[in-house]
C-alpha cells in the first residue's frame, strides 16, 4: 500500500488573498488512518481535493508510492481519473439517474472488468456495507446514511490504495455516527487501505484517527496522535481548538496563573513572563477543594451547568493583585458537585493540564522550582488518584 | 509550519507549463475558447458589421452619396435623422412605435396584473382552468390575432374579401380596421398572459405572512396593499414592463398585418421598407435604432433588478398561501377573467378557425360552409387551387420550416447546455463571463434588426464563407443565434443545479471527459437539453421577422408562406396555414410544462 506525501503544496486562488493552503508538508505512512482536523475554511478540503486531482496546485508536488502525481515545478499532472484514488464526498454525490447497483458498478465497467465478475464485486460491497434490498432504488429514495453507505461502496469497489474521505461522520445523526465509526474503522484494518479524512469536528477526528493533522488558515500547525494533539499542543490554536469545553487561557502574569504555576513546583521560564504569554488549563486537569490548606487559589462558584453524566462549572478568580483583574474559568467534572452556586473554593490544576505559551503561541515548557518540587511531585500523584477525596 | 526550507517561488514558466499540462486532460478550456469563437461569428461579427456598414457608402448608392461605395459616409445618419425626408421616413414611425409600445404596456400591466392578482390570491372559482386558459396566447405567434383581426374587422378599403361586421352590414371606419388601434389592442392582448406568468410568479413567492403581519397591527387592506405588497413586488412589475416594452420596440408582424393599409409605419416595417428598397445603409441606421433602445430598456433592467436584490424576500420556505375571499366580487371577477378569454383565445382562434371554413366571411349560412380550404381540390383560383393540405406548396413550407427551424433548435439547445457547463465550469472567469454574454446579447437586438446584421454580413461571401443569402443556411444560422438567449438560459440554470461533486465522483471513478458527459451530465440534464431544444423551436417556428428579411421563396418556411398568402388576399389559406402554426407552437408548450412544471415562467424570468 502506497504512502503519500505532500511536498510544500500551495493553492492561492487569487493573487491578492492569502493563500487557502499555504506550504504544507507531510508524509502519511503506507496503512495510515490520517485526519486533517481545521475550523472551516483552513484549507483542509482544499488539500483533499488537492490529493485527488480535483484541485490544481500553485506550487508544490504530490506523490503517491514515490510517483508525482502533481509536480508544478516539473511540469506533472496526473488527471484524477488516471490516479485511481477513491474519495467520498461529503454530499456523496450519487450519481442521481443510476439505481444503487449502478452507481457501485460504474466505476467497474471503466475498468473494463468482466460482467460476471462485475456483478460478484458488486454484490460483495453491497453485502459489506449491508445495503441489500436497495440495489435497484435510486439515490433520491435512500436516507442520509444508506447513501452515505452507497457512496463509499461505490468508491471501495475500486479497491483503491488512497481512500479520501470528505466530512465522512458529519451529515449523519448521532446513532448513525456510532455505527458508522465503527464501519469505517473496521474497513479500515479488512483493507489496510491508507485513509485520509477532513472534518472539522474534534469528536470525529479523535475517535477515527490514528494520526491528526491540525490547520488553520491554510497552514499547517501539528501532526501527531490523538493524544500527542490533547496532551502537547503544538501551540495555542491546536490548544484552544482541541478540546470541549475548550481550555481555559490566562495570562501567565495573572495573580492566578502565577499562583497555579508556583503551588504546582513549576516557574516560568523568564522569556516568557510576559504580558502576552498565556497559560492554559484543561478543564477537566483542574482540583478544587473546600480546605484552605491545600494551598488552592480562592475562586467562587459562579454556575453550575449539568450536562448528563458530567457537570460544567463555572469560576470566577478575583485576582488579589492591585489591578484587581477577575478571570472566569471552566471546570469539568464526571462527579457530582457538592458546591452550590456562590460558595467559595479552592482551585488547584494538575500538572499535565498546564500548558504554557509563549506570546507568539509557541508551546513552551515551565521549568521546575527546585524548592517546591518536592511538594509537588509528592502531592501530584495523590491529587490525580483520588480526586473526590481531594474534592471532599 | 512547513519544515521545508525550500521556499522560493515557482517561476512563471513552470506554473505555465503545469496549468498547460491540466489543460490538456480537461478540455473545458478548449471548448470554452471554441464556442466563444462560434458566438463570436455568429452573434457579435453581424452586429458589429451591421454598424460599419451604417457608416459605409453602399453599392449602388454612389451616385447619390458622391463617394466611392466603401468610403467612409455620415449620408445614411443625416438621411435618417435630419434630412426633409426624415419626419416621413424616422420621426414620424418612431413616434408610432414609441406610442403603441407605451401604451400597450400600460395597459397590458393593468390589466394582466389584475387577472395574475385574482388568479394567484383570491379564490377565483376555475382559477386552475382559467390560469392554462389565459396564457394560451403567450403560445401562439402575435400576428395570429392580427390576422384575427382583419378577418374579422377588415372594411372595404383594400379590396379583397370584406371581414365578418362589414359583411354583416355594418360599416367601419378605417380607424378601427387598420393602424394604430389594432394594432395596441392585439399587442395588448398578447402580452398580458406574460405580464400573467411573471406577476403571478412573483406573488406566488411573496409570502402572505408578511400581509397577515400587517394585518396584525392594525394595518388596513388598501394600507397593506400599498405599503407592503406594491413595493415588494415592484422589481416584478418594472422588469415585466421594461421586457414588454424592449419586446414592442421591435415587433414586426402586427403592425405589418395592420398599419400598411392606412400606411401606419414602425421602425420595425420601415426597416423592412428599406430592405425592401434596397436601400440597406438606411436599414441599418433603423436597425441600430431598435437594437439601441432594446439594450438601454434590458440594461435598465438589469440595473434594476440588482437594486431589487438588495431586498430579496426572505423565507420562501415558510411562504404560506392563503387566499383571500373575493366575496360578492366573485362574480365580477370570474366574468372580467372569462371575457379576457373570450377576447385573447376564443374569439380570435374561433374567427380563424371558421374564417378556413368560409367561402364569403362572416355569413352564417350552411351553403356558405366549405372544407374546401383544407382539402379541396381543382378550385376555381388562379393560384391555391388545393386545399392547404393537398398543396405541395403548403407541405414543402411546412417541412421546411421544421427542418430548418427544428435542426437549428437541436444545435441552439445542445450549444445552449454547453455554454451552461462552460459558464460553470471553466476555470477562466473571462471566459464564462463573456460566455454569458455574449449568448443574452441577441435578446437585446430585436428580430428584426438581428436579421439585417446577418443580411449585411451574410450576403455577400467573406473569406472562406461564400454568399449565404438565398440558402437555407444563413436561416439555419441567425436562427441558433437568435435563440441562443433562450437556450444558454436554460443550459445555465441546469447546470447551476447541478453540483460539480456529481461530475468529480465521476472523475475519480475513472470517467474522462466524454464518458462523464455522455454517462453523467446528459443524461441528468435531459429535461433540461429537451428545454433547451423546444424553447428556441416553438420561438422559431412562430417567429416572423428573421424570416421574413432572411428567406427567398426557394426557402419558404410557414410563417413567409403564410404572409405570401395573406399578400395575395388567400385569406382563407393563409388562416389555415397560421393555424398550423399556432398548433405546432402549442404542442411545443405542452411538451415543456410536461417536462418542467414551471419551465416557461422560469424561462421568461432573468
Amino acid at each position: 500500500m502506497p504512502n503519500i506525501t505532500l511536498n510544500n503544496i500551495s493553492k492561492r486562488y487569487t493573487p491578492d488573498h492569502p493563500p487557502a493552503v499555504d506550504q504544507v508538508s507531510m508524509e502519511i505512512e503506507d496503512g495510515a488512518f490520517m485526519c486533517v482536523l481545521g475550523p472551516s475554511g483552513c484549507g483542509k478540503s482544499t488539500i483533499l481535493r488537492m490529493i485527488a486531482g480535483l484541485e490544481n496546485l500553485t506550487d508544490g508536488e504530490i506523490a503517491v508510492a514515490g510517483k508525482s502525481l502533481d509536480h508544478v515545478r516539473k511540469g506533472i499532472f496526473v488527471p484524477p481519473e488516471k490516479r485511481h484514488i477513491g474519495l467520498v464526498f461529503q454530499s456523496y454525490a450519487l450519481w442521481p439517474h443510476m439505481t444503487v447497483a449502478r452507481n457501485i458498478e460504474f466505476g467497474l465497467k471503466l475498468q473494463k472488468m468482466p460482467a460476471q465478475e462485475r456483478k460478484q464485486r458488486v454484490a460483495d460491497m453491497i453485502a459489506m456495507l449491508k445495503i441489500e434490498g436497495l440495489e435497484d432504488r435510486y439515490p433520491a429514495q435512500l436516507s442520509g446514511g444508506q447513501q452515505q453507505r452507497v457512496a463509499l461502496a461505490r468508491t471501495l469497489a475500486m479497491n483503491p490504495g488512497v481512500l479520501l474521505l470528505d466530512e465522512p461522520l458529519s451529515n449523519l445523526d448521532a446513532a448513525l455516527r456510532l455505527s458508522m465509526r465503527a464501519e469505517l474503522t473496521r474497513l479500515h484494518k479488512e483493507f489496510g487501505t491508507t485513509i485520509v479524512f477532513v472534518t472539522h469536528d474534534q469528536w470525529e477526528a479523535m475517535t477515527l484517527a490514528t494520526k491528526i493533522a491540525v490547520m488553520n488558515k491554510g497552514t499547517l500547525q501539528q501532526i501527531g496522535t490523538p493524544d500527542d494533539i490533547y496532551e502537547r499542543p503544538a501551540n495555542r490554536f491546536v490548544a484552544e481548538f482541541i478540546g470541549n469545553p475548550p481550555i481555559n487561557m490566562l495570562p501567565v502574569t495573572s495573580s492566578v496563573a502565577q499562583h497555579l504555576i508556583n503551588i504546582s513546583g513549576f516557574s516560568i521560564p523568564s522569556e516568557a513572563s510576559t504580558d502576552q504569554a498565556m497559560l492554559g488549563l484543561r478543564p477537566e486537569g483542574l482540583q478544587l477543594s473546600t480546605d484552605a490548606s491545600g494551598k488552592g487559589f480562592p475562586v467562587v462558584i459562579s454556575d453550575i451547568m449539568p450536562t448528563g453524566g458530567a457537570w460544567i462549572i463555572e469560576l470566577q478568580a478575583n485576582a488579589v493583585t492591585s489591578e484587581n483583574e477577575s478571570f472566569s474559568l471552566v471546570y469539568t467534572t464526571q462527579t457530582p458537585p457538592l458546591w452550590r452556586k456562590g460558595e467559595h473554593v479552592f482551585l488547584r490544576a494538575a500538572p499535565h493540564a498546564m500548558h504554557l505559551f509563549s506570546k507568539d503561541g509557541e508551546r513552551q515548557s515551565l521549568s521546575i522550582n527546585s524548592k517546591t518540587a518536592a511538594f509537588a511531585e509528592m502531592k501530584t500523584p495523590n491529587l490525580c488518584k483520588s480526586k473526590t477525596e481531594d474534592i471532599l | 509550519m512547513s519544515v521545508m526550507t525550500d521556499t522560493a517561488c515557482s517561476t512563471a514558466w513552470q506554473r505555465w507549463r503545469y496549468k498547460l499540462e491540466i489543460a490538456k486532460r480537461a478540455p473545458t478550456i478548449f471548448i470554452g475558447l471554441a464556442l466563444l469563437f462560434i458566438f463570436g461569428w455568429l452573434i457579435v461579427a453581424p452586429i458589429v458589421n451591421m454598424m460599419m456598414e451604417m457608416f459605409t457608402v453602399q453599392t449602388g448608392d454612389e451616385m447619390r452619396v458622391g463617394a466611392e461605395a466603401g468610403q467612409f459616409t455620415s449620408y445614411y445618419l443625416e438621411r435618417v435623422f435630419s434630412s426633409r425626408m426624415s419626419s416621413i421616413i424616422f420621426w414620424k414611425p418612431l413616434w408610432n412605435t414609441l406610442m403603441v409600445a407605451v401604451i400597450s404596456m400600460v395597459l397590458s400591466m393593468i390589466i394582466g396584473s389584475i387577472l395574475a392578482w385574482l388568479l394567484v390570491r383570491t379564490d377565483l372559482m376555475g382559477r386552475k382552468w382559467l390560469s392554462t386558459a389565459l396564457i394560451i396566447p403567450f403560445m401562439l405567434p402575435a400576428w395570429t390575432f392580427a390576422l384575427a383581426w382583419t378577418t374579422l374587422f377588415k372594411n372595404a378599403t383594400i379590396g379583397g374579401q370584406p371581414g365578418w361586421v362589414e359583411n354583416m352590414g355594418y360599416q367601419l371606419p378605417d380607424w378601427v380596421s387598420y393602424g394604430v388601434f389594432p394594432t395596441i389592442v392585439i399587442m395588448t392582448l398578447n402580452y398580458i398572459p406574460f405580464v400573467i406568468l411573471l406577476v403571478g410568479n412573483a406573488l406566488r413567492r411573496l409570502d402572505s405572512q408578511l400581509e397577515e403581519a400587517g394585518k396584525m397591527l392594525g394595518a388596513s387592506r388598501p394600507k397593506i396593499a400599498l405599503s407592503i405588497v406594491f413595493p415588494l413586488m415592484r422589481p416584478a412589475l418594472m422588469s415585466s414592463a421594461l421586457l414588454i416594452f424592449a419586446d414592442a420596440i421591435g415587433e414586426f408582424s402586427v403592425p405589418y398585418v395592420l398599419g400598411l393599409p392606412v400606411h401606419f409605419e414602425t421602425l420595425a416595417t420601415s426597416l423592412y421598407r428599406a430592405i425592401g428598397t434596397q436601400q440597406t445603409g438606411v436599414a441599418a441606421v433603423f436597425a441600430a435604432v431598435i437594437l439601441v433602445f432594446g439594450i438601454a430598456t434590458l440594461a435598465l433592467d438589469a440595473w434594476m433588478m440588482r437594486e431589487a436584490r438588495r431586498f430579496a424576500i426572505i423565507g420562501s420556505k415558510g411562504a404560506m398561501e392563503r387566499r383571500q375571499s373575493l366575496g360578492i366580487l366573485q362574480w365580477p371577477a370570474t366574468i372580467l377573467a372569462l371575457v379576457m378569454v373570450f377576447i385573447g383565445v376564443v374569439a380570435p382562434l374561433g374567427a380563424l378557425a371558421l374564417s378556413t371554413v368560409m367561402h364569403i366571411p362572416g355569413r352564417f349560412e350552411f351553403s356558405n360552409f366549405t372544407l374546401d380550404y383544407w382539402i379541396g381540390t381543382n378550385l376555381d383560383t388562379i393560384a391555391m387551387q388545393n386545399g392547404i393540405l393537398f398543396s405541395s406548396e403548403f407541405w414543402a413550407a411546412a417541412w421546411s420550416s421544421i427542418s430548418i427551424v427544428g435542426s437549428a433548435s437541436i444545435c441552439a439547445g445542445i450549444l445552449g447546455l454547453l455554454t451552461g457547463y462552460i459558464v460553470l465550469r471553466s476555470p477562466l472567469r473571462v471566459v464564462s463571463v463573456t460566455l454569458r454574454q455574449v449568448t443574452f446579447f441577441p435578446y437585446l437586438v430585436p428580430g428584426i434588426a438581428f436579421a439585417v446584421a446577418f443580411l449585411t454580413l451574410f450576403a455577400v461571401p467573406h473569406g472562406p464563407i461564400p454568399a449565404l443569402y438565398g440558402t437555407p443556411i444563413i436561416l439555419f444560422l441567425a436562427l441558433i443565434a437568435d435563440q441562443m438567449p433562450f437556450a444558454s438560459r436554460a443550459g445555465i440554470s441546469a447546470m447551476t443545479q447541478l453540483g460539480s461533486d456529481v461530475e468529480d465522483s465521476a472523475r475519480v471513478s475513472g470517467a474522462g471527459w466524454c464518458r462523464r458527459m455522455y454517462s453523467i451530465i446528459i443524461p441528468i440534464q435531459r429535461n433540461a437539453l429537451v428545454t433547451a431544444v423546444l424553447m428556441p423551436f416553438i420561438s422559431g417556428i412562430k417567429g416572423v421577422s428573421l424570416f421574413i428579411i432572411l428567406a427567398v421563396p426557394a426557402t419558404d418556411v410557414l410563417t413567409t408562406f403564410s404572409i405570401r398568402l395573406i399578400d395575395f388576399n388567400y385569406t382563407q389559406a393563409a388562416n389555415a396555414v397560421v393555424l398550423m402554426i399556432a398548433l405546432i407552437a402549442l404542442l411545443g408548450t405542452i411538451v415543456i410544462n410536461r417536462l418542467t412544471r414551471t419551465g416557461l415562467a422560469q424561462g421568461l424570468e432573468s
